[in-house]
């Protein structure tokens, strides 16, 4: 008898608190910025010099989402609810008030929900995105073109 | 015996049956989480309320004990007829009762709390669960004999020492699974001599979806254990089924 309403579609790794970052997006996915993210990610293929869009354009369906650059309030929270659980933990941890075991676990799932809800991006990756994004307009501004053109 | 199995308990196994009288004076099953600093001395998240409400609907402040710890505020909730309660700490929930039917009654509602509480807790992983039963055997103070296996009872039906009216020991070691620790001896209770076994058997970092099978576990090498210790007149005391 399983304790979960459904089986988790991650696994787990000796107890890593990333599986608590895969919980969360399942919690943060409604419509939020990052999911929308994530797909994008997954759902452009690169060629050498060239990308292609995949089958899977649920999120190319959606542009405006996808690089928006302001969270929903609802991640807003979590962020700000975890925070909170994080500074006190981390506060404590500092005062050398008796550290347990089950207080450093917290705190790592914590740090890991963080990084997973406001991940720290590179100068680099916010342009190869606005390339990313450039060349997806483009292409779609061609097939557009070419639709118009066969008069469909 | 190979080196590894020698260095862990070996009791032989034994099916738990129920008996017809019943020992038990606590069972209590403890889960540690990653903490949840939400749950503060005067406040705790609605999210629990609300998963216990319907089976423990009576929710109190109490203070928890435990062997070598501070004490601690905890919520507890208790059913209806105050026969099980669920205590709640920043992290640790257990759930436990004094009177204990029988084992699919305790893992059902263990089941349960741990199912309606998850959410709650927010974890994939517990980081400790225990299962400790304690027994306490009514032994004459005129004889002590036989009530217990021999080597455990030794101190306390010493002649030499009198009539000892405090005996307590502990044992430690390895199990399948995790650890336990047996805790037994002499203790008055309700001017009647009983011998206390307090067993206790625990595992740490255990994942949400292995629960219930190391449950079963743990509580086979428990009543396995408990079974060990016993002596003849105990065994006729609790009776067979």
């Amino acid at each position: 008898m399983s304790l979960r309403e459904e089986t988790p579609a991650y696994s787990f790794y000796d107890h890593q608190p990333v599986d608590q970052t895969a919980e969360q997006r399942h919690v943060a996915n409604t419509d939020t910025l990052f999911l929308d993210f994530d797909r994008y990610q997954k759902s452009i293929q690169f060629d050498p010099g060239r990308m292609t869009v995949a089958t899977d354009d649920n999120a190319v369906a959606r542009p405006s989402k996808q690089f928006s650059t302001t969270p929903q309030a609802k991640v807003i929270h979590i962020v700000e609810r975890v925070n909170e659980s994080r500074l006190a933990l981390l506060a404590k941890k500092y005062a050398n008030e008796g550290w347990t075991v089950e207080e450093e676990a917290r705190l790592q799932i914590d740090h890991a929900k963080i990084s997973r809800l406001i991940p720290v991006e590179s100068g680099t990756a916010f342009a190869k995105l606005d390339a990313i994004e450039k060349q997806q307009t483009a292409d779609l501004n061609e097939m557009r073109k070419e639709l118009d053109e066969l008069g469909l | 015996m190979d080196e590894n199995s020698a260095s862990k308990l070996s009791v032989p196994r034994v099916e738990s049956v129920p008996f017809k009288r019943n020992a038990l004076k606590l069972v209590v099953c403890e889960i540690r989480f990653p903490i949840v600093v939400e749950i503060r001395e005067d406040s705790i998240p609605e999210g629990f309320v609300k998963a216990l409400r319907r089976d423990y609907p009576l929710h109190d402040r109490g203070v928890s004990l435990g062997f070598g710890e501070a004490p601690e505020h905890a919520h507890v909730f208790n059913s209806m007829n105050r026969e099980w309660a669920v205590n709640i700490r920043p992290s640790r929930i257990s759930l436990e009762t004094k009177h204990y039917q029988s084992f699919e009654g305790f893992h059902d509602r263990l089941q349960a709390v741990v199912k309606s509480t998850l959410p709650s807790l927010d974890t994939d992983f517990f980081t400790r669960v225990g299962l400790r039963y304690v027994n306490a055997l009514p032994v004459p103070a005129s004889e002590r004999r036989d009530w217990v296996r021999a080597s455990l009872a030794a101190v306390a039906t010493e002649r030499e020492l009198g009539l000892t009216q405090r005996v307590w020991q502990e044992v430690g070691g390895n199990a399948d699974g995790g650890s336990f620790t047996l805790r037994h001896g002499i203790a008055r209770a309700d001017k009647q001599d009983e011998y206390v076994l307090d067993t206790d058997f625990f595992a740490e970092n255990v994942r949400v979806d292995d629960l219930h099978t190391l449950f079963l576990s743990i509580h086979e090498q428990s009543f396995s254990l408990f079974h060990w210790c016993l002596g003849q007149k105990a065994l006729d005391y609790l009776g067979k089924t």
